[in-house]
This record gives C-alpha cells, sequence and structure tokens, in this order.
C-alpha cells in the first residue's frame, strides 16, 4: 500500500517545537470551573432575605456586557500568549506599578478564598452531603457524621488534608492539575446536570409532597403542621419577612454575573496552553465556558424555582438565617442549595451524585484553578525580580516552581488556621470581599484592552486582535465595556449593605490591597536599584515563554 | 535561530558533555542533526552539497540531548556544574518532558529531552538505566532512532528531508541494532505500533524520494546517490508494509485520516 503525497512543500521551523500541556477541552473546564454557576445557587439563598426582588433569571439581559470580559480576554491572550495573565498584560501596555499592584491584590484575595474553600468545604458541601444521605437513608450515624464534619476543627482537619493532596498533585506538574480539574468538573457538571433532570421530573406539588413527608419525620416544629411546606412561607411572613417580587433589581446581577466573569482563568496559564495565539481558540474556552456556565444556571434556577416554588426558595433563604429555629437541618443557608437537591432525588445513589456534584461545584472546583493562577503569578513577579528569586527557582526533581509553590499552600494553611480560630469574622470577610479580586482582575485589563492599539500601536498590529467595527479597534470597545460592568458591579457592592462592603473597612479590604501592592512595588523598585538592578527592562518586553 | 558558533565548535562542546556525562555514569546522548552530523562525518561533502552544512549552508541550530527520566537531576547538575544555565520557564511549563539551558555565553542553547521524545509522534527510548535504549549507541541515540526522530514529523522541512537523506546515504539497512547500520526492523516495530505515525512516516518517507529526485536534477546528488536513497526508501516502505500490525494500529487504521493523527508541535516562542 503508498500513500499519494499530499503536500510536497515542506515547512519551516525555527526550533525544536514542543507539545504544550493544557488542550483546548483542559482550559474548557478550567475556565467554566473558575467561574462555577453552583456558586450563584448558594449566594442566592445567603441574599435572598434582603434582596428587592428576586428573579435571577431576569438579569440575564444585564448580565450580557460581562462576556466582554471573557472577549478582551481572549483577546489580550492571544496578543500576549504568555503566563500570567492580568499581571503580564498590564505591567507590559500600562505600567509594571499598576500591573503588580493590581495582581498583588488579586493574588492576596485569591490565596485567602484558597484557604476558605478548603474550609467551607465541610459546611456547604462534605457536611450537607453526608447528612442529607443520613436523612435519606434513615441513618442517624450519617447524620450525626454529617452535622459534625461542619464544625470548625474537623473543617480545619478537613481542609488540611486536602491542602497537602492537592500540594503534592501541584508538584506533580500542571497537567496532574488539570486532570484533576477535569475529574472535578465531570463531577460537578454530572451532578448538576442529574438535578436538573430529577427538579424537571419533580412538580411543586410532588416536591411539596417529598418535603413534607421528609419535615414530618426530621422537621421539628414544622412536622407537626398538617402542611409543612406551607408553615414554613407562613413562618417566614410571620417572622416578619415580606417576600420580594418575582421580578428584576440591579443587585441579581453581581449575583447572577459570578457565573460568568471568570471564564478567564486559563490567561494565568496561557504559556502552557496549545494554540493560545489563536483568537478563536481563546473565544471558545473563554467565552464558550461563560455561556455554558449561564445555560446550566439558568437552567437550573428555571427548574428549582418551577419545582421548589419562589415563594418557598425565599423563605427558606430568609429562615435559614433570621430564624432556622425548627429547621434543624437549615441551620445555615450556604447548604441550602445542596440539601434540596439532595432532597428531590429520594434516592440515595442519586442523591449522592448530585450532592457530590453540588459540594464539589462550590468549593474544591475553584482550587487546581486558583494554585495555578497564584504559582505562576508569583513566579512572574520573581522573573521580573519584583519577588525574591527563590520563588523562581525549579527543582529538577518536581520540574515545578517548588519554593512558590510551597508557600502559597502554606499561606494557604495560615488562612485555615486563621478561619478555624476567627470562623465568624472571616466568613463576614470573605462574603463582603467578593468585588474586591473581582475589580483586581477585570478592570486594569479593561483598561489596558481599550487603551492597547494606541499604547502599544506595534504588538497591536501584528496581534491576533486587530479587528475593528468602523474604525474603531474591537479590544477598545470590549475593554471599555469591560471597566464599565466592573464599575457598576462595584458600585452595586457598594450601594447594597447586605453585600456587606459599604462599610469604610470592608472598602478598604476590598480594594486597600491595591494600594498595599502599588506601594510595594516602588519600594522594591528603590531597593533592586540600590542593589544595582534596573527592574524596569524586564518590563520593556514580554516574558520569552 | 542559528547559533553563534560553527558547526565544529557546536559539536566540540556536545562531545565533552557527552564525554563528562559518561565519567559520571550519566546515560545522555546526543540527538536530532547534529547526531546525524556525527555519523556522517565520511559524507560531509555531500552534507555540503546539499547546502545544508558550511559557509554558505545552513549553520545548527542547538544541541539536542536525550537522557533516562531517572537521571534527570544527574544530568541537570552536570549541565549547572559546566556553567550552562537552565531556562527556568521551560522548567517549570514544559519540565516533564524536557529542559533547556543556554551556554555561559548565550552562545546557543541545549534542548535536554526525557526518555520518551514526544513530538508530532511519540518515540519511548525508555525511562530507566539498563532498561532502554540510549545504550545502544554513543555519543548519539541509534540510527533507527534518529530516523524515527527524523520521520515523526508532521510538518517536516526541508532541513530534515536533507538529513533523510544524507542518514540513508551513509548507512545501510539492517535487522538488528549492529553500530552504524540502520535497525530497520526497529523503525518498523515502531512504526507498527501507531498508525498515525506509520502515515506520516510513510508520507515523509515519500517526500524525501522525490525531494532527492529534485535534488538529482539540480545537480545537487549524484546518480549513485540518488539510486542508493531511494532504493532504500522502497526498502523502508516495502517492510513496513509486510511487519505485523499491533491491535491498537488495525483499530486506529480504521478511522483513517477522518480523525487528526498526529499532535500538533508549537515553536516555544511564539
Amino acid at each position: 500500500m503508498r500513500i499519494n503525497m499530499v503536500e510536497k512543500k515542506p515547512f519551516t521551523r525555527r526550533s525544536s517545537g514542543l507539545i504544550r500541556q493544557a488542550s483546548l477541552l483542559d482550559t474548557f473546564a478550567y475556565n467554566v470551573a473558575a467561574s462555577s454557576y453552583v456558586g450563584t445557587i448558594v449566594f442566592y439563598f445567603w441574599t435572598i432575605s434582603w434582596l428587592p426582588s428576586g428573579n435571577i433569571l431576569a438579569a440575564i439581559p444585564a448580565v450580557l456586557p460581562a462576556f466582554a470580559i471573557a472577549l478582551t480576554y481572549a483577546m489580550l491572550t492571544a496578543t500576549m500568549p504568555r503566563s500570567g495573565g492580568d499581571y503580564v498584560f498590564n505591567s507590559r501596555i500600562l505600567h509594571p506599578s499598576l500591573g503588580f499592584a493590581f495582581n498583588f491584590s488579586l493574588e492576596f484575595w485569591q490565596i485567602f478564598f484558597m484557604g476558605f474553600n478548603l474550609y467551607f468545604i465541610s459546611f456547604v458541601g462534605l457536611g450537607p452531603a453526608v447528612e442529607i444521605l443520613g436523612y435519606l437513608t434513615a441513618n442517624p450515624s450519617l447524620i450525626a457524621a454529617g452535622v459534625a464534619i461542619a464544625t470548625p476543627m474537623n473543617a480545619f482537619i478537613i481542609g488540611t488534608v486536602l491542602n497537602v493532596l492537592l500540594m503534592v498533585v501541584t508538584l506533580m506538574g500542571t497537567k496532574k492539575l488539570l486532570v484533576l480539574n477535569n475529574i472535578l468538573f465531570a463531577l460537578m457538571v454530572i451532578g448538576t446536570v442529574a438535578a436538573i433532570g430529577v427538579l424537571s421530573m419533580n412538580s411543586q406539588a410532588s416536591f411539596s409532597s417529598v418535603f413534607n413527608s421528609f419535615m414530618k419525620r426530621f422537621g421539628g416544629k414544622y412536622g407537626s403542621a398538617p402542611d409543612p411546606y406551607g408553615a414554613v412561607i407562613k413562618e417566614a411572613q410571620t417572622s416578619g419577612y415580606t417576600i420580594p417580587p418575582f421580578v428584576f433589581s440591579a443587585p441579581l446581577v453581581p449575583l447572577l454575573a459570578g457565573s460568568v466573569i471568570w471564564t478567564f482563568y486559563e490567561s494565568y496559564i496561557a504559556g502552557e496552553v496549545k494554540g493560545a495565539e489563536s483568537l478563536k481558540r481563546n473565544l471558545y474556552s473563554m467565552v464558550g465556558a461563560g455561556v455554558f456556565n449561564l445555560l446550566i444556571l439558568s437552567l437550573l434556577v428555571f427548574f428549582f424555582f418551577r419545582t421548589l416554588g419562589y415563594e418557598f426558595t425565599a423563605s427558606m433563604g430568609y429562615l435559614s438565617l433570621a430564624n432556622p429555629e425548627g429547621l434543624v437541618w437549615a441551620y445555615d443557608p450556604a447548604k441550602l442549595g445542596t440539601f434540596f437537591m439532595g432532597l428531590i432525588a429520594q434516592n440515595a445513589l442519586l442523591a449522592a451524585i448530585i450532592t457530590l456534584g453540588f459540594s464539589i461545584g462550590h468549593t474544591l472546583i475553584y482550587q487546581p484553578c486558583l494554585i495555578l493562577q497564584t504559582i505562576r503569578c508569583m513566579f512572574a513577579w520573581s522573573m521580573d525580580k519584583l519577588a525574591p528569586e527563590k520563588l523562581s527557582e525549579v527543582h529538577p526533581r518536581f520540574r515545578s516552581p517548588i519554593y512558590a509553590t510551597v508557600t502559597v499552600f502554606a499561606l494557604t494553611e495560615m488562612f485555615l488556621i486563621i478561619l478555624m480560630m476567627y470562623p465568624e469574622a472571616m466568613m463576614a470577610i470573605y462574603f463582603s470581599t467578593i468585588i474586591g479580586p473581582a475589580f483586581s482582575s477585570m478592570f486594569l485589563p479593561g483598561i489596558t484592552a481599550m487603551l492597547l492599539p494606541f499604547k502599544k500601536k506595534e504588538l497591536y498590529e501584528v496581534s491576533p486582535a486587530k479587528r475593528g467595527i468602523a474604525g474603531i479597534p474591537l479590544i477598545t470597545i470590549f475593554g471599555t465595556i469591560e471597566a464599565g460592568f466592573i464599575l457598576f458591579l462595584a458600585y452595586q457592592y457598594a450601594i447594597w449593605p447586605g453585600f456587606g462592603v459599604s462599610s469604610p473597612a470592608m472598602l478598604f479590604l476590598n480594594f486597600g490591597m491595591i494600594l498595599v501592592g502599588f506601594a510595594l512595588y516602588w519600594v522594591i523598585r528603590a531597593m533592586r536599584k540600590s542593589q544595582g538592578i534596573d527592574i524596569d527592562l524586564a518590563f520593556t518586553e514580554i516574558p520569552p515563554v | 535561530m542559528a547559533s553563534k558558533v560553527g558547526n565544529e565548535e557546536l559539536l566540540r562542546d556536545a562531545l565533552r558533555i557527552t564525554e563528562e556525562a559518561k565519567k559520571r555514569g550519566i546515560v545522555l546522548r546526543l540527538m536530532g542533526a547534529l547526531a546525524i552530523y556525527v555519523h556522517v562525518q565520511d559524507f560531509s561533502e555531500l552534507h555540503r552539497r546539499l547546502s545544508r552544512l558550511g559557509r554558505d549552508g545552513e549553520q545548527f541550530t542547538d544541541i539536542d540531548m536525550v537522557t533516562y527520566r531517572s537521571q534527570r537531576e544527574a544530568a541537570h547538575r552536570l549541565f549547572v556544574e559546566l556553567g550552562y544555565k537552565p531556562d527556568r520557564l521551560v522548567m517549570a511549563y514544559f519540565g516533564e518532558n524536557r529542559f533547556l539551558y543556554d551556554h555561559p555565553q548565550e552562545l546557543y542553547h541545549i534542548d535536554l529531552f526525557f526518555g520518551k521524545l514526544q513530538f508530532s509522534h511519540d518515540i519511548d527510548l525508555g525511562s530507566k538505566q539498563g532498561e532502554g535504549r540510549l545504550e545502544l549507541d554513543y555519543p548519539t541515540i541509534t540510527l533507527a532512532d534518529l530516523l524515527l526522530e527524523k520521520l515523526q514529523i508532521h510538518e517536516i522541512n526541508e532541513k530534515d528531508i536533507k538529513d533523510i537523506v544524507v542518514l540513508l546515504r551513509a548507512h545501510e539497512l539492517v535487522e538488528k541494532d549492529i553500530e552504524d547500520s540502520l535497525n530497520l526492523e526497529r523503525v518498523a516495530s515502531v512504526l507498527s505500533q501507531d498508525w498515525g505515525f506509520w502515515y506520516d512516516a510513510k508520507a515523509n518517507l515519500e517526500k524525501v524520494a522525490e525531494f532527492s529526485k529534485e535534488y538529482f536534477e539540480k545537480g545537487l546528488l549524484k546518480k549513485e546517490e540518488l539510486d542508493g536513497v531511494v532504493l532504500k526508501i522502497e526498502k523502508i516502505l516495502s517492510h513496513l508494509d509486510t511487519f505485523p500490525k499491533t491491535k491498537e494500529w488495525l483499530k486506529r487504521a480504521k478511522g483513517s485520516t477522518k480523525k487528526k493523527w498526529w499532535k500538533d508541535v508549537e515553536e516555544l516562542v511564539r
């Protein structure tokens, strides 16, 4: 058998090529994970007690401008396909002090979140999952175990074990961490798709019947009511809660946007991504992940409201925060989503699949993204001499920046310890400081994208992002929308006290790290100068790989 | 990018490193174009005639070397002690498969691969000392593996084609690993396990035959050289056709070219 020669012409190649590790599917899963849609369900239960309205799906049109973030990042990444994300773009296109300041703030919060996620998994993931399985199988030991898991000390122990395991996987190489991310992604999607299936197959009547029979057995004071489902709604109103109208209101936008705005995380590992210089590829993985998240979340929320009922959902959110007495299993709004999804499954195996998906979807799923992101950014700072050189030292056995890796995991552990010691204060900080990292990673890249065609003309001219409408560069348009959207989100966080950002202390916590980073840059620059090192030189070129 | 030193100096440095590695018990071998050059010293005039070498020809761009994964750390220590500067970015991002070292005066760089060569198609040279193929030759990998290294390229370039021409011209085809001969069995055995590799290898061999004819027409190859190369290509192709294939090969062959059969190889710097 002979093969015809398809093309006689040889190709050109400049050096020994290489196979980059992160595929399109890897990065799609990575981006979906970074902006996990499960978080929106959890936060909905937290916020419905004060939201002026409750139809989160009505916020979809208002969230569409958020796609400008993924579009901008896709373009910037194609222009500079290097690991380091916003730090690389901002420091090279705008100014190194700004690039470092915003990225420093982002990394501070990301490491805090890493600690928090590991701690939180016991409260909104593992604990309620085991508890609901205990209820479904009428196994008091499992119920007790679920409750026991959700205590500060046990959360710390479980978090520490997970932290160590994740560090081991990280030291095994990027590909291994991406494989882990793919597994978590698959479990989350399987769990949530199963939940959508179960919700869609149940009517409100069948749910209230399941809920009522459950409450008869475990529902405390509600168990004696003829209709516990209706009694929950009535109790919320008696306690002073007015169910908000089922319409659109502005603070729903930040809630829903959480499922869309973070789908650019692959830009932090772009140097390791196959074909990251292709705009089309980046659009598939970044914008595609946002579309995927919004679609799954919309289905989930639609069937959630349809099957559980809006009034009941809102009342449960309120009661779990304000008056959980009698709802022995509903002492925390964060676990309600997992709980109801498991309950309606009415089958232990299906409930296990669903609760596992939900447990992962709001906690563990974020870890691989945050781990790689923080390590890559620290590594990039060190390469630019803004951080100790040790942070970019690579151990030949582990093939990874071992000091940066250990530093990230040690800081994560430090936050875990603080969380165990001061859980309530830390919880308050967590829920109030979501806008800080979002602003740090999205506002400045919007400005950078806006100015790229004018500040770095030569770079823009050869960039795959060089496209325009009526003479206006598209990247400028998307960058403007991105910066505007983030300002809108920041404004919403600031004006609604329920988001917890309105106090000066919380405002400083959210945005103060940017100022700290800015000051640090100039101090480090001066220190380096005294050592005879001109760090400005590093920023005149983009990193080589 | 061409190195800033001549081919002979590059070769001298490469041999010095492999010699030093040998003294330390590290199985380190040359691969790539420079390794082919080591094996075709008697045919350097042909190499030069094809404008692959020499003042007007092309320079080697870098040094490619390979060691076992189990000797990664020892090899790293060797390069550092010899003054070569490790590229931290490459180590951190791609260190699973390769490290990269810059010459102390940045005259050239060295790519160091570990055990399995992963490009358009994979070539497994073993992972542990005493269990792999690196010990079969010195100071390079075997001629069969050198040929496979060229044949795996999905987007082959003219430099590679010229290297294959000279490699085939200079060596006899045999059926086992014998010094200075090309083990046809090894080539066929690797290609019979991987349909995609087999497909690209055959296409590349046919390209080499076509280009050889072109070189002959341009007066770059003599008639006996052309005949020798074409004959060997036919012999390899014929052997590939008759060599028994694995189940995986047969299964993948059914998918044909409707499915992508190679991995995309990118530039280090893009």
